[in-house]
């Protein structure tokens, strides 16, 4: 409708140029936003040797799949693999159930005491004890160094407890009241009735939650020191800062016999292009599709109560 | 008691014989009985001791800063030794600090500087697109640098600026010769900032673009009937509506200026191509502090940086409040 009006107008010239500048801007964005990507994937599918002569922009010259199954044969790349996917499943779950419950008893009007939770809940969104401050305390309580780590530190986001919040705001009030009049405790209204009806703002916490969590990387940095306790993301930084990593991984890789004789023909630059993208991937695939959760939940979150 | 329970039957009612009591009690506040209550203090419950144990515990921990620290008698003990502000002092006779300090700040503001209007520039400009699908392939193109993560970023910028990178490939494509990007110091900035516009244009402007969309069409018509052209419109109805949603992230924005993105700094000065040795606070907490075990320093350096922040964020909350009505609480 409003496009229908805007095209009766009368278009002027320079309203002209600056259409045509404008679309070719975003064109020239739109491919700067993917060409480093698309440059990963044209050196990680390149042979080696080729692409140390130089030349390999966006498109592979001599395809090949070796520098990708020297990172897949390397047994570190699904220790961390298994580590990254473990947390983002439970990490995710937990951090659903914990900032869906707050925001849901956030809710309740009048409940004594709500302010001093909730402005108990807000003051660590604008000051903290720092990282040291946290790994002495990780420690006395005994989650530095385990799997633990990955998990409850980030488990409740205030922020997500107030897109929450917001979102089960739009549920009307007599549904739940209703429920309670016919007996449902808490529990059942919150899992049987609530949760149903606002799944949109489930999807959004659980994948902020999940991406957030395959991305992460410095928690290893800071609090695990453990090889099999090592992330993906981790994995990539040592492969990327340290060259004994890049060898390591072509040495096991030589070992299984199936590549002859690599050492010549490898360079650290393809196994680290392999390394992102084996990394990056299961994301890449995914965002397309799940995007439009993203955009919902910042929309949430982005209204002012 | 007597009260709560009044309150509960006049709840079990429904709300039209609650009138009469509501009449009685002035402020009609909704009361509910402790037993009722109960349930949502339980809910409440994981949140609560999560935060307490992960988030309060350690600004308790803070006290390492006034501490000489020992693994042995711990942070509570009577044995423990303080040494007031001592660390404090130490840090700030420290010549290098200052650099680290300014490198932080340094980085930040220019950051905040170009980082925080180029989504609206982007968002203002994407809502003069009018084809829907290409808008929206645009957009979503556009957020893929959010989903990576700052590592594989890291690992990508530097790829690409090697001798045999893309970037040295298109220079010699197009007549040049090669150039050593990873060895000049100076380029450690630009990089730094296009690599933080590039991660956060597409996923910054899907706020404003929002905001944008909520505007009301009839400012716009009867703007179009005044001969307002699109100018003029985005001007006088685009901008003005964006002006809220604008000043909060400006507010969330300055307080982090004295923070740093540490994934980003650390990935591009530690590594097979270490770039430069620019140091911001959260880089040096983690070589100083942590690495080379000098805890209570970095623990003093951190609550520096904390309460700088905090101060920040509080000003600039009191200023936007005054001057324009609008503040975060």
């Amino acid at each position: 409708m409003k496009a229908l009006k805007r095209s009766k107008m009368k278009v002027s010239a320079s309203r002209w140029i600056f259409v045509v500048c404008n679309t070719v801007l975003m064109v020239l964005l739109s491919f700067l936003f993917i060409f480093p990507y698309l440059n990963i994937l044209a050196t990680a599918l390149n042979d080696a040797s080729d692409t140390a002569l130089g030349g390999i922009v966006f498109w592979p010259r001599s395809w090949t799949l070796d520098n990708l199954q020297i990172v897949l044969i390397d047994k570190t790349t699904w220790t961390g693999f298994t580590i990254s996917v473990l947390r983002v499943v439970v990490g995710s779950l937990v951090a659903l159930l914990v900032t869906y419950m707050a925001g849901y008893a956030m809710l309740r009007k009048g409940l004594p005491g709500r302010a001093v939770i909730v402005g108990f809940l807000t003051v660590p969104m604008f000051f903290g004890g720092g990282i040291i401050a946290n790994i002495v305390v990780y420690r006395m309580i005994g989650v530095y160094n385990t799997f633990w780590v990955y998990i409850l530190p980030c488990a409740f986001s205030f922020y997500n407890m107030v897109v929450v919040r917001t979102y089960l705001m739009t549920i009307p009030e007599s549904l739940p009241e209703s429920a309670r009049l016919d007996g449902a405790n808490e529990l059942q209204i919150l899992f049987r009735i609530m949760l149903p009806l606002s799944m949109p703002i489930v999807a959004v916490i659980l994948l902020w939650n999940a991406v957030f969590y395959w991305n992460d990387w410095s928690t290893t940095l800071y609090y695990v020191n453990r090889s099999d306790l090592y992330t993906m993301q981790f994995n990539l930084q040592m492969m990327l800062k340290k060259q004994q990593n890049i060898q390591d991984a072509i040495a096991n890789a030589v070992a299984t016999g199936k590549f002859g004789n690599l050492d010549s023909a490898m360079t650290p630059e393809a196994i680290q292009a392999a390394q992102i993208l084996v990394t990056t991937l299961p994301i890449v695939v995914v965002y397309p599709f799940v995007q439009k959760y993203f955009v919902q939940g910042v929309m949430i979150g982005s209204v002012k109560e | 008691m007597k009260f709560a329970v009044q309150g509960k039957a006049a709840e079990a009612e429904g709300a039209v014989p609650a009138v009469g009591r509501r009449k009685k009690f002035k402020p009609c506040r909704i009361r509910h009985s402790f037993k009722s209550n109960l349930p949502f203090y339980l809910l409440f419950a994981p949140a609560v001791v999560l935060t307490l144990i992960f988030s309060y515990f350690p600004m308790v921990g803070v006290l390492l800063a006034f501490e000489d620290y020992s693994m042995f008698t711990g942070f509570f003990s009577p044995l423990t030794d303080y040494a007031g502000f001592g660390h404090f002092v130490k840090i700030f006779s420290t010549p290098s600090i200052y650099r680290v300090i300014w490198n932080t700040f340094y980085l930040n503001a220019l950051t905040l500087l170009i980082n925080f209007p180029a989504p609206i520039i982007f968002a203002l400009l994407l809502n003069e697109i009018l084809n829907r699908p290409f808008k929206r392939t645009v957009q979503t193109i556009s957020y893929l640098p959010y989903f990576l993560s700052w590592v594989s970023v890291t690992g990508m910028a530097v790829s690409m600026l090697s001798e045999y990178g893309a970037i040295n490939n298109i220079i010699v494509a197009l007549g040049g010769s090669r150039a050593s990007f990873l060895s000049s110091e100076g380029l450690f900035i630009p990089v730094y900032i296009i690599l933080t516009v590039w991660k956060g244009l597409g996923w910054g402007s899907i706020i404003y673009l929002s905001s944008i969309s909520s505007a009301s069409p009839d400012l716009y018509e009867s703007a179009q009937l005044d001969g307002a052209g699109r100018f003029m419109q985005a001007w006088h109805i685009t901008l003005p509506t964006l002006l809220p949603v604008t000043m909060i992230q400006l507010i969330l924005n300055v307080g982090q200026v004295f923070g740093s993105n540490f994934d980003l700094v650390y990935g591009l000065t530690e590594g097979i191509h270490a770039w430069s040795d620019f140091e911001v606070i959260a880089t040096w907490v983690y070589r100083n502090g942590i690495v080379q075990n000098d805890f209570e320093m970095g623990t003093a350096l951190s609550l520096f940086q904390s309460v700088i922040a905090l101060a920040l964020t509080l000003t600039v909350n009191k200023i936007s409040a005054k001057v324009s009505s609008i503040s975060m609480w």
